[in-house]
């Protein structure tokens, strides 16, 4: 086991290198943003209505005529301090528009990382342990096609044929939005709460195709592995019984990579859902993201880039830390 | 002394009953007596709304508006006349400038509280303080001369325009609401414009949003949709032809979907009640529905053309080099719209759904668009004649024509790269051009590289392109010609102008000049027809000179359930009485049926 003594230093030393990645990180994005020619408010200049002072007066105000230089380090420092800057899109601070469609994308994730581990460790297990069996041929099959179709043309698909459903049989279909338009505005929170799952349930579950698909293929295999070596067939040997040798034995090992990938679900948090968002019209985190893109609203878009990064330096940490926690055989120096 | 009593009844009986104003039958296409109250009707918007606060409020369409009732006039959707609204009454000073309203009795806030002639001049502060930034700052002044509001009394409102401008109608109709002084005068004299721009946020309590609209917030789920209920005290002052007292609808969903596609399934699935189809697919798949029965509703495909179009301009900054010569030359840009094959660009890019355009007057505004402006219409013969007048008479090896100092018939036509629109026509062009030996290359780009391209350089240099293929919204119904940031040629700021063929900041050729002269001549003129035939005068330059060459608009074509109804009249139905989120009706005399 990882003693204390050798595991904090390491975690620390991490961390300060965290600095320098950040600020690359960040610096990085910040640039890219701004290289797109044009900003915010050249779209104004396109009304006949608004006078050229007024876009020089606007430019000011949200410090765009400063060097780009100047502009990231007002960003740092108010990013240090907890302000994340102002959105021009919405005029308001980004600290106030991102928290709602940022919950919105994790109902998404949650229900997704949920269903992932919940479907593709007992697939992967049933296929280790039978394989090649009939039903290890469908999962392999079916895995194939989910891996093979891009998500959002399968969202397409199911949003076509739930539009069907509803055409012909009247059925009220869960087709986008996160919440019914039907309901009345005066109901019990479990209901309104059971509204968003209906509605969560198509996209989370495209969502999780391909990664059920690869998950389960991946835990079949390392299974398969451990399955063959030496000191389960001395478990068996001395008579342990058949589910205590996989569940207890081979698939504790056999699932150190998966755990140690936990960590790379943290960034996935604030990345949301991605292009299933937009094409079941769910309020999260992407399209935001896009409009705030095709505005050149750089201050939402700088948010959302440098928490991911910062989660995901943090996420990569855990990784490491947990991995030398479940394999004793993995230290730090 | 009969008649005296009786005026001075007469009098008394007008200040103390509060006259509500009757929305005119001609309206609607609905009997009052047809009329079901009650009800909800569903809309969509393609974006999440980002404020409440009229003060901030910078997109289209918004909520601020949906909630507002309107202002001193309005504009009539099918005769085009202004008639007093929130005014009983007005009178325009003889020299055209002062307007002087006396505001309608009985009109009330969503909280019950009344309106006063001092929620206009709240309104006028906040807007004309430059630190709150509020969107129709610019229009609180003509030529950098304050527009002024002022309170003569209780019930009156004077407005004093800088000088005779028939925009003033549009302005005392749309652009200058009156909001509650009760709420913001408080916060705006403590804490000043920044308290002004933190109140009233999409997440601000509804409670608190004080409308004087047919509908106020009931809530708003972000992302999601608006919800709007009936303002119980707008039916006391605002009757239908029969007196019964409007809106008739209980309340309005606008549900947010960020998506065309997404917008379409809605309403194929019969989840929304008004949906206008964007592009042919679309308009396609709602037709097919309706034939097979799938949704029960009205389509009036091709409804008109939308007041927009797509022109080439060419750079006429100076004549220094052969090629702005070529196309200073107005004879050059008449050949050009010349091989512009309008008819091919209606049928083939947009597939039938569009309009013609020969001049910054839009189709839409039918009465309007001069007769002969079509007078270089496509015409491959006519531009060959025009070019050999010009000197290129002989083709070279590669079958591009060249003059006799050997320049080459060639140029490099851009356009932006996210339309498709428009790359379909500059493709066009390119292939009629080189039918006649004139080689148009073709360039896409990203827009706002394309607008930076547009814009003045540093001194007025000459800018670095050949031909852009861009496009320009139309304005308001009053004067509808291209307006002054578009025509006017010197006194420039650097950038943001929209004089987009010519940014030497000289007026260059004597038809600039004329035409700016036309068009302040036509703002200052209020007879209708008057400023009619100025227009076709203006029209009549333009397709002669060809400084932005028109190519096609496109059409609009809505759609709604049988169970709205109370639309427009079909003759009424266009793109300038539609709303982007009601469609071509007055939601006031909307109704659903049951």
């Amino acid at each position: 086991m990882l003693s204390e003594v050798s595991v904090l230093p390491y975690i620390f030393r991490r961390i300060l290198q965290f600095i320098p990645t950040f600020l690359l990180a960040t610096l990085l994005a910040f640039f890219i943003v701004q290289l797109a020619p044009g900003d915010f408010l050249s779209q104004l200049k396109e009304n006949p209505s608004v006078r050229p002072e007024t876009v020089e007066r606007l430019r000011k105000e949200f410090g765009l005529d400063q060097p780009i230089i100047v502009q990231y380090f007002y960003w740092l420092k108010n990013f240090v301090m907890g302000n994340l800057g102002q959105s021009f899109q919405y005029k308001r601070p980004v600290n106030e528009v991102l928290p709602g469609p940022f919950m919105n994308s994790l109902i998404l994730v949650i229900i997704g990382t949920v269903l992932h581990f919940a479907v593709s460790i007992p697939v992967g297990v049933y296929s280790a342990v039978r394989p090649y069996s009939t039903a290890d041929k469908t999962f392999t099959f079916l895995s194939y096609i989910f891996l093979g179709i891009p998500s959002f043309f399968f969202a397409l698909l199911v949003i076509w044929g739930m539009l069907k459903l509803q055409q012909n049989f009247g059925w009220d279909m869960p087709l986008g939005n996160k919440t019914s338009s039907k309901l009345p505005t005066d109901i019990s929170w479990w209901r309104s709460a059971w509204d968003v799952f209906i509605h969560a349930l198509a996209p989370t579950i495209i969502l999780v195709l391909r990664g059920i698909s690869s998950e389960s293929r991946f835990i079949r295999g390392q299974l398969l592995e451990v399955l063959g070596q030496d000191y389960v067939r001395t478990a068996r040997a001395k008579g342990v019984a058949e589910n205590q040798v996989v569940y207890k034995h081979a698939l504790r090992t056999a699932l150190i990579p998966t755990i140690a990938g936990l960590g790379g679900l943290l960034p996935a948090l604030i990345g949301g859902a991605g292009f299933i968002e937009v094409v079941f019209n769910w309020p999260g985190l992407t399209p935001l993201q896009l409009t705030a893109l095709g505005n050149q609203d750089i201050y939402i878009l700088q948010a959302v880039t440098a928490v991911a990064t910062l989660l995901y330096l943090v996420g990569n940490l855990l990784s490491d830390v947990l991995l030398s926690v479940i394999d004793p055989r993995i230290r730090y120096h | 002394m009969k008649k005296a009593l009786f005026v001075a009844m007469a009098m008394t009986l007008g200040s103390s009953l509060a006259a509500p104003f009757v929305y005119p039958a001609s309206w609607t296409t609905n009997k009052p007596s047809e009329v079901q109250t009650g009800g909800t009707l569903r809309t969509v918007n393609l974006q999440d709304f980002k404020t409440l606060n009229p003060f901030v409020s910078s997109e289209s369409p918004n909520l601020p508006d949906s909630l507002t009732a309107g202002s001193f006039l309005t504009q009539d959707p099918v005769t085009d006349e202004f008639i007093p609204y929130m005014a009983e009454k007005y009178t325009q000073s003889a020299d055209k400038r002062t307007f002087t309203f006396t505001i309608r009795k009985g009109m009330k806030w969503s909280d019950g509280k009344p309106i006063t002639a001092d929620d206009w001049i709240t309104s006028y502060t906040i807007h004309s303080d430059k630190n709150v930034g509020s969107n129709i700052y610019d229009y609180m002044s003509i030529n950098n001369q304050p527009i002024k509001v002022t309170k003569v009394d209780a019930d009156t409102v004077r407005v004093v325009f800088p000088k005779a401008d028939v925009t003033a109608l549009e302005w005392v109709s749309g652009i200058l609401y009156p909001e509650p002084t009760h709420v913001f005068m408080p916060v705006y004299k403590s804490k000043g414009a920044d308290g002004i721009k933190n109140m009233w946020t999409i997440s601000t309590d509804p409670k608190d949003i004080v409308t004087s609209g047919s509908f106020m917030l009931d809530r708003y789920q972000r992302g999601e949709r608006a919800i709007l209920k009936k303002n119980p005290y707008f039916g006391e002052w605002n009757k239908d032809s029969a007196g019964k007292p409007l809106p008739y609808l209980d309340g309005v969903q606008i549900n947010i979907v960020a998506d065309a596609n997404a917008q379409l399934t809605q309403f194929l699935a019969g989840n929304i009640d008004v949906y206008s189809p964007g592009d042919r697919d679309k308009l396609a798949q709602v037709k097919a529905a309706m034939d097979a029965k799938k949704i029960n509703g009205v389509l009036i495909p091709n409804a008109s053309a939308r007041a927009s179009s797509d022109f080439v301009v060419f750079n006429l900054d100076d004549s220094a080099t052969y090629k702005t010569k070529l196309f200073s030359n107005p004879k050059f840009r008449q050949a050009f719209s010349m091989i512009v094959n309008r008819d091919a660009m209606v049928d083939l890019t947009l597939g039938g759904l569009g309009a013609p355009t020969y001049t910054g007057v839009y189709p839409v505004y039918k009465d309007w668009v001069a007769s002969g402006v079509d007078k270089y219409k496509f015409n491959p013969a006519g531009a060959i004649k025009l070019l050999n007048e010009l000197g290129f008479t002989k083709k070279g090896p590669d079958g591009v024509l060249v003059d006799k100092n050997g320049n080459k018939l060639e140029f490099t036509l851009i356009t932006n790269a996210e339309n498709t629109r428009r790359q379909g026509f500059a493709k066009i062009i390119q292939d009629e051009a080189k039918k006649i030996g004139m080689k148009v290359n073709t360039s896409f780009i990203a827009f706002n590289q394309m607008t930076t391209m547009l814009d003045a350089k540093d001194n007025f240099g000459r800018r670095n392109f050949d031909a852009i293929l861009i496009g320009l919204t139309g304005g308001g119904k009053v004067f509808p010609v291209s307006g002054p940031s578009v025509i006017e040629c010197s006194g420039l700021g650097e950038g943001g102008n929209l004089h987009m063929f010519n940014q030497s900041n000289k007026c260059r050729f004597p038809f600039e000049t004329q035409t700016i002269n036309l068009y302040w001549k036509g703002r200052a003129e209020f007879n209708l027809a008057a400023r009619k035939a100025i227009a076709n005068q203006m029209q009549k330059i333009e397709a002669e000179q060809q400084p932005y060459v028109q190519l096609a608009a496109q059409t609009v074509h809505f759609a709604w359930t049988a169970r709205t109804q109370g639309e427009l009249p079909r003759a009424a139905v266009n793109s300038l009485n539609a709303s982007t989120l009601y469609g071509p009706r007055i939601l006031d005399l909307t109704w659903i049926k049951r």
